[in-house]
């Protein structure tokens, strides 16, 4: 037993592993680093290490750049609070009770509702653009009751991070597209599909 | 029996701790007690230089997000808010028109009244905290929403059960700040200062955004002008509370707010949670409506019909309560019951403390700043971790299984006593451990504390690390109902293991989720369809590399098999399992 003790001390001692076992008081560097996000959360640091992905798949295109969304049609001023937004087109029962503003026009280019999820319904026109910032291999094209859909899948198994965005209706014939969108909705993308048909008012 | 066994185990307990020479945690005789005003999250400005910061209310208290059960925040938890930037006009708040309001009031997106803060005063009852300690652990996050609304949000986390390792706790509310981005705006998330408290009151404002043209918010029906939207979504309540501030100080066009370590009574949100405690007794209250014996889902219809019909379902099988709402306490929803309930049951039969069951099987690390957590301890035999210190080294680390350890990634320190011979983990010499281990200097990584508990074995060579398999729990439930023994055994282990869940993740690893979650939010840990040790190994491989053990579950289940019945351990202080 103890020879096999010095060797296994013998072997600790000359084979200096990459990590060393190191008192927990006595080897503060020197010069402290800031703590950043590789630092606390590897997985983070890994998933953005591959580059965000730009460019046309299937009926949308992803921009990599979260400030560039799909547009919006024209809103002429002034704004002011809608009397009658459960019978616009961008509104679904699921929304519930709601302050929705309208544009001088009538128009109700979007209604969102933010918390368990944040999701909504949206006018869109020109591409169905999508401003996730995500690598190629975490996008996922698939369909919703028959509308293309998009899905911005979780790194690893973080359901967390799920985003989806279905076309409803694509742009043309003086009307504008329009868009559902659920964001990061603690469900899984099965779960999560089904919540889009009920925004739209379908069967899945 | 169910008093025999209470008497059984209160004089267990009672003599182990007695005889046992090993550190025990010792609860503090006042439960440690927190409350965080959260100010405005506007920088505000020193208009008139007495060196405090003001700000004015844009908008009035108004609906901030929406709940579970589609209806808007009833709160109205959320406030507009801009920087002050001259005396207010003559007249009172709201008679003002835009153009006079906006002389007095609103801010610069290029200057520092754009910025945005979370700005926040902290008290605690405990006499300790004269220097500042960690109340709140803070995870940012900011983007776009798909309606072009940008936004800032920060999970709060309690500090006193945040698992570094895993990078999951006690969820304590989210703070939202819409028409606003942070420096890192995609959606990632990224970790921000802890909030903290002392005995006497701690001010600190943490820049974490600046506001921004939001014009084209919902096609520019969702943003008028430069401000902060501050809003808050609230835990569940019973252990903890939160309010917003009602002193009618916030009308609209409201002036003169103030922000500064002696200006706090124009708190926004407060926040009291009790330390390292769930926001409320999820365990207790889930057992009590689960295992009721008229309406009990897992009772079903006196004689555990509901628990057999669990154990004898396909894969995938589970139970939906119908909506239900705990007492004393704001949740109100549906539970989805599945088969690790039934695992932690015999987990529970087979003598275990269910803290032990839950903390093995999570691979549960205490929170940095204390705290010893125990994953097995029988009379003679156990395993605690405690947390040592932050990894102070950048650069290409890799500890002793060739895992990365990067610069901050939490180091712990192991306390064991093995009935095996752990031997070198990883097959690495480096890593050799016998049968004991004291605390001592030694350090390790959460993978290498992970892998070690794997080799590390209780009484008669059983395994603690590994819960017994779905099969031998179903026969277990459906054996003990057919013979007349769902009052005397099933029923009694189902009430003890769940009313011993201390939190979520408890639940979570049960396969008892909320819907919505139990802490009010969802989280990673609520969602269903995972397996324990699917989830467990997830998680792990997510925060500190590959999984390091991957023997078929066939082999891990073996482990357990054979340990099924209790015995007098070998000091004779408590019970412990032995092999058939």
């Amino acid at each position: 037993v103890v020879v096999a003790a010095a060797s296994v001390v013998a072997i600790a001692l000359f084979v200096r592993p990459p990590f060393q076992v190191r008192p927990s008081v006595t080897t503060l560097p020197t010069k402290q680093q800031p703590l950043s996000l590789e630092t606390t959360n590897p997985a983070m640091a890994v998933g953005q290490a591959k580059p965000a992905y730009r460019g046309t798949l299937g009926d949308f295109f992803v921009t990599g750049n979260a400030h560039e969304g799909a547009d919006f049609p024209p809103c002429p001023r002034p704004i002011r609070p809608a009397q009658n937004y459960k019978t616009s087109e961008v509104y679904s029962p699921v929304f519930g009770e709601l302050e929705v503003n309208e544009c001088a026009n009538g128009l109700i280019p979007g209604i969102s509702v933010y918390g368990r999820p944040s999701m909504g319904k949206r006018l869109f026109v020109g591409p169905a653009k999508v401003n996730w910032v995500a690598p190629l291999d975490r996008l996922k094209l698939s369909t919703v009751a028959g509308h293309p859909a998009i899905a911005k899948l979780p790194e690893s198994d973080e359901p967390g991070e799920l985003e989806l965005v279905v076309i409803q209706r694509f742009p043309g014939n003086n009307k504008p597209g329009i868009m559902v969108w659920i964001h990061r909705p603690w469900l899984s993308l099965e779960e999560t599909t089904a919540l889009a048909a009920k925004i739209m008012g379908v069967r899945p | 029996m169910r008093r025999m066994v209470l008497l059984i185990t209160v004089a267990c307990c009672g003599l182990s701790l007695v005889f046992s020479n090993r550190p025990q945690m010792v609860m503090a005789q006042t439960q440690r007690s927190d409350t965080i005003y959260f100010l405005g999250a506007t920088r505000g400005n020193d208009y008139n230089a007495t060196g405090v910061l003001s700000w004015c209310v844009s908008k009035s208290w108004h609906p901030g997000y929406q709940l579970p059960d589609r209806t808007l925040d009833p709160w109205l938890s959320a406030l507009d808010e801009v920087a002050q930037v001259a005396p207010p006009p003559p007249g009172d708040p709201g008679s003002w028109t835009g153009t006079q309001f906006y002389n007095s009031c609103h801010s610069d997106p290029l200057g520092p009244s754009g910025r945005v803060d979370l700005t926040t005063y902290g008290v605690t009852n405990q006499s300790n905290c004269g220097s500042p300690c960690n109340s709140l652990i803070v995870v940012g996050s900011s983007s776009t929403y798909i309606d072009r609304c940008q936004y800032i949000e920060a999970d709060l986390w309690d500090a006193g059960a945040w698992d570094a390792t895993h990078q999951v706790g006690h969820w304590r509310g989210t703070q939202i700040m819409t028409h606003a981005q942070a420096p890192n705006a995609t959606g990632a998330p990224f970790p921000l200062s802890p909030i903290q408290v002392t005995t006497t009151g701690f001010y600190a404002r943490n820049e974490i955004g600046t506001i921004k043209d939001d014009s084209p918010c919902l096609g520019g029906t969702g943003w008028t002008g430069y401000h902060v939207h501050h809003a808050f979504k609230p835990p569940v309540t019973q252990n903890c509370s939160w309010a917003r501030n009602t002193l009618g100080g916030f009308v609209r066009q409201a002036t003169d707010r103030k922000k500064g370590p002696l200006n706090t009574a124009h708190w926004v949100h407060l926040l009291n949670h009790p330390f390292g405690v769930f926001c409320d007794d999820v365990g207790k209250k889930a057992a009590d409506d689960l295992l009721d014996p008229g309406t009990g889902a897992l009772d079903g219809d006196g004689n555990g019909g509901g628990t057999k019909g669990l154990a004898q379902g396909p894969p995938g099988y589970k139970i939906t309560t119908p909506q239900t709402c705990f007492p004393m306490t704001s949740w109100c929803g549906t539970m989805d019951i599945t088969q690790p309930v039934l695992q932690g049951a015999l987990c529970y039969n087979r003598g275990m403390l269910p803290i032990h069951c839950f903390n093995s099987w999570q691979r549960r690390f205490p929170p940095p700043g204390g705290g010893v957590t125990e994953w097995h301890s029988g009379a003679t035999y156990y395993y605690q971790v405690t947390y040592s210190h932050a990894w102070p080294y950048g650069g290409d680390n890799f500890d002793r299984c060739g895992v990365p350890v990067p610069l901050g990634s939490p180091i712990y320190r192991i306390r064991l006593y093995s009935s095996q011979s752990i031997g070198n983990t990883c097959n690495n010499p480096a890593l050799f451990l016998d049968f004991t281990q004291e605390f001592a200097n030694n350090s390790y990584t959460a993978t290498e504390v992970q892998a070690i508990f794997e080799r590390f074995r209780g009484a008669g060579g059983v395994n603690p690390s590994v819960p017994p398999s779905p099969q031998d729990a179903n026969t277990w439930a459906v054996t003990q109902i057919d013979s007349g023994h769902w009052w005397d055994v099933v029923q009694p282990a189902l009430d003890g293991v769940i009313r011993g869940a201390r939190d979520q993740r408890d639940m979570a690893t049960l396969g008892i989720t909320g819907n919505p979650a139990f802490d009010g939010n969802p989280g990673p840990t609520t969602y269903s369809g995972a397996s324990v040790f699917d989830r467990m190994n997830t998680v792990a491989s997510r925060t500190t590399g590959p999984r390091l053990i991957s023997r078929p579950p066939k082999e891990i289940n073996s482990d357990w098999i054979r340990s099924t019945r209790l015995t007098w351990g070998p000091a004779r202080k408590t019970l412990e399992m032995v092999p058939n």
